[in-house]
């Protein structure tokens, strides 16, 4: 006697069985693709086009539900925006944008937004929902509605800070923006401080607080402060000698400073957002530092778990290390093949890592040289991270997008990267309106 | 369980090796196949460890495939099943082809016409045979790459029911559905 089915896999047959057979076309994809077969047709859709799969149809739609759920897009796109230098394609500064999303491990390309609707020139805003750009001028401070910078309104114009800035942090933090140091000296009113702080409310304006502590007085601007912004407060770390701090926006009131240092070696530091356990808030602390001559790789990366309100290491994590042939990738060695002078000018070359994330993870990159690609790192959901004393679960290599490559290979080519997770409607539309050039 | 499955009976090739017998859901063709073709299916493999000592030489039966399509399934299944026969290695060995004659294999599989890719992607999903199911659903998938809603409808033959009101609804879920 022969085997048969069974009692699994029937919730295709029965709905098979009660429909009539038919030839035609439309009938044939209602037939077969539904169910089972459809969700996994649709987990193989790219992210771009899943906003138009689901809709498709009410069928669609519960298959791209059902995708999502069983495959939730925790970690944020790395969003790379790009300015070329004046002159390309004639007329202002080129600026265009790339997404690299995590889940499908591919690049899209965010075509340019038409010159005279965008400004050209963008810094960098921190947020806890997202990094976005912005465009600061005497007149105003204008933040890009989306993560792409894309999407044609902006949030209603901010006015410009009251003290002028030009290198300065800027962090959303819940409803408000807070800009902090990077002003211009030369400008300063007398009395004036160029590690000044600035918060603005929601629907109203910008007022003073209390300006950066002593230890990052002489570093306040965001060439030479990491930043973080989490749903509470901005962390700033600097970026050569490990001196923290944290302001909390809506108590206007900073936090201790420390200097943080788990290891003397360290030559460059970056801070994101870490973990959020219970109602703690972390940080997850990465660190560059060159190895010793013998090791196989020229430089090691590591991360620390550190607590959000005192800034100091927590206790049960200890340190994670990226795995070398990745650190590897990012700062390349270069060829020195027999040249002994070369080996002491090994070590003034100075590091510079640059982090941005989300508190499921978030990028790491080489801040020298962002066109080598980037490490995404991928940090423990919530009741997850059993017995492990790491922050960070797992490492995986982003390549650089070819059209970066470019871009950042010309003179005066400029990079900005962000973190931030992208809407499925948003990346819809930013592909497709390549499709319609 | 390759003891028990031995004395039932089931065929073997000149050489030695295990076949099993899978039978199309109207009984009108036998497929006599080698054991590590068949085993790719995880739902072949798992009647077969149900059946035990019991399995005879009348063939494992298979409902929700018909003929023309088991053809097809077993065309995959014979071109990727690895070189050894042991049920243990089916998974861990590659397979006896070289990867670039493999590739192009699959891309001439799935030139057919939509009909004939719906009962191989159905076949493949009953049937659980991974590679199979990989290959069918990226290519219905890469048909509604760069599409709009209306023009995948169009493409794959399918009526929206969707009101205007649930399609915005859609929309706007679709802004943070990330």
């Amino acid at each position: 006697m022969g085997v048969s089915a069974g009692a699994h896999d029937l919730k295709h047959r029965r709905h098979q069985e009660a429909r009539v057979p038919d030839a035609d076309g439309a009938s044939l994809t209602a037939m077969y693709l539904y169910g089972d077969v459809l969700e996994s047709v649709v987990e193989r859709v790219p992210a771009a086009d899943l906003a138009a799969a689901a809709r498709v149809s009410r069928e669609w739609l519960r298959a791209v539900r059902a995708a999502l759920r069983r495959r939730p897009r925790r970690l944020p796109c790395l969003v790379v925006h790009l300015q070329g230098p004046r002159g390309v394609g004639g007329g202002g500064g080129l600026r265009c944008a790339a997404a690299y999303d995590p889940c499908s491990g591919a690049w899209l390309a965010v075509p340019a937004a038409p010159r005279h609707a965008t400004p050209s020139h963008v810094r960098l805003l921190r947020g806890a929902r997202g990094d976005r750009v912005c465009a600061l001028s005497l007149s105003g401070l204008a933040v890009a509605a989306g993560p792409l910078g894309t999407t044609a309104g902006c949030v209603a114009p901010l006015d410009a800070p009251t003290v002028w800035r030009v290198d300065p942090v800027f962090a959303a933090v819940g409803d408000r923006v807070v800009a902090l140091g990077g002003a211009c000296r030369l400008a300063l009113a007398d009395g004036g401080d160029a590690a000044a702080v600035e918060v603005h409310e929601a629907g109203g304006g910008w007022t003073a607080c209390d300006p950066m502590p002593d230890a990052l007085r002489d570093s306040a601007a965001a060439t030479w402060l990491s930043a973080a912004a989490t749903d509470q407060r901005v962390y700033l770390v600097e970026r050569t000698t490990g001196w923290a701090s944290w302001f909390d926006p809506a108590n206007r009131r900073w936090g201790p400073t420390r200097r943080l240092g788990p290891d003397a070696t360290v030559t460059t530091w970056g801070v994101a957002p870490g973990r959020v356990v219970g109602a703690e808030e972390r940080l997850v602390l990465f660190g560059a530092k060159r190895a010793d001559k013998e090791a196989e790789c020229t430089v090691v990366v590591q991360a620390w778990e550190v607590d959000g309100d005192t800034l100091e290491q927590t206790p049960s994590a200890s340190s994670d290390a990226m795995p070398p042939e990745l650190s590897e990738r990012l700062f390349p060695r270069d060829d020195i093949d027999d040249d002994d002078d070369d080996e002491e000018e090994l070590d003034d070359r100075s590091l510079s890592i640059g982090v941005c994330g989300n508190a499921a993870g978030g990028y790491v990159y080489n801040a020298a040289e962002p066109a080598n690609g980037a490490v995404l790192y991928e940090l423990w959901e919530e009741g997850k991270a059993k017995g492990s004393t790491t922050a960070v679960a797992r490492w995986d290599w982003v390549p650089c997008a070819p059209a970066d490559a470019a871009v950042l290979a010309q003179p005066l080519g400029r990079a900005i990267l962000a973190c931030s997770p992208v809407g499925l409607d948003e990346l819809a539309l930013a592909v497709g309106a390549r499709g319609t050039r | 369980m390759a003891a028990a499955a031995d004395s039932s009976g089931d065929g073997g090739t000149s050489s030695g090796e295990k076949t099993i017998v899978l039978v199309s859901s109207d009984n009108s063709a036998r497929f006599e196949v080698r054991e590590a073709a068949a085993l790719l299916s995880q739902t072949v493999r798992r009647m077969i460890d149900e059946a035990g000592a019991d399995a005879s030489g009348d063939g494992i039966t298979l409902p929700d495939v018909d003929a023309k399509t088991l053809a097809k399934v077993l065309e995959y299944c014979n071109k990727h099943a690895p070189a050894s026969s042991s049920s243990s290695a089916a998974e861990a060995a590659p397979p006896a082809e070289g990867e670039e004659d493999l590739e192009r294999f699959d891309r001439e599989f799935v030139r057919v016409d939509m009909g004939t890719l719906y009962s191989l992607v159905t076949a493949a999903s009953y049937l659980k045979i991974e590679g199979l199911l990989n290959l069918t659903c990226q290519t219905i998938a890469d048909m509604i790459k760069g599409k709009t809603p209306e023009q995948i409808r169009k493409t794959l033959g399918i009526t929206s029911e969707f009101t205007p009101e649930e399609e915005d609804e859609v929309r706007r879920e679709n802004a943070w559905a990330f």
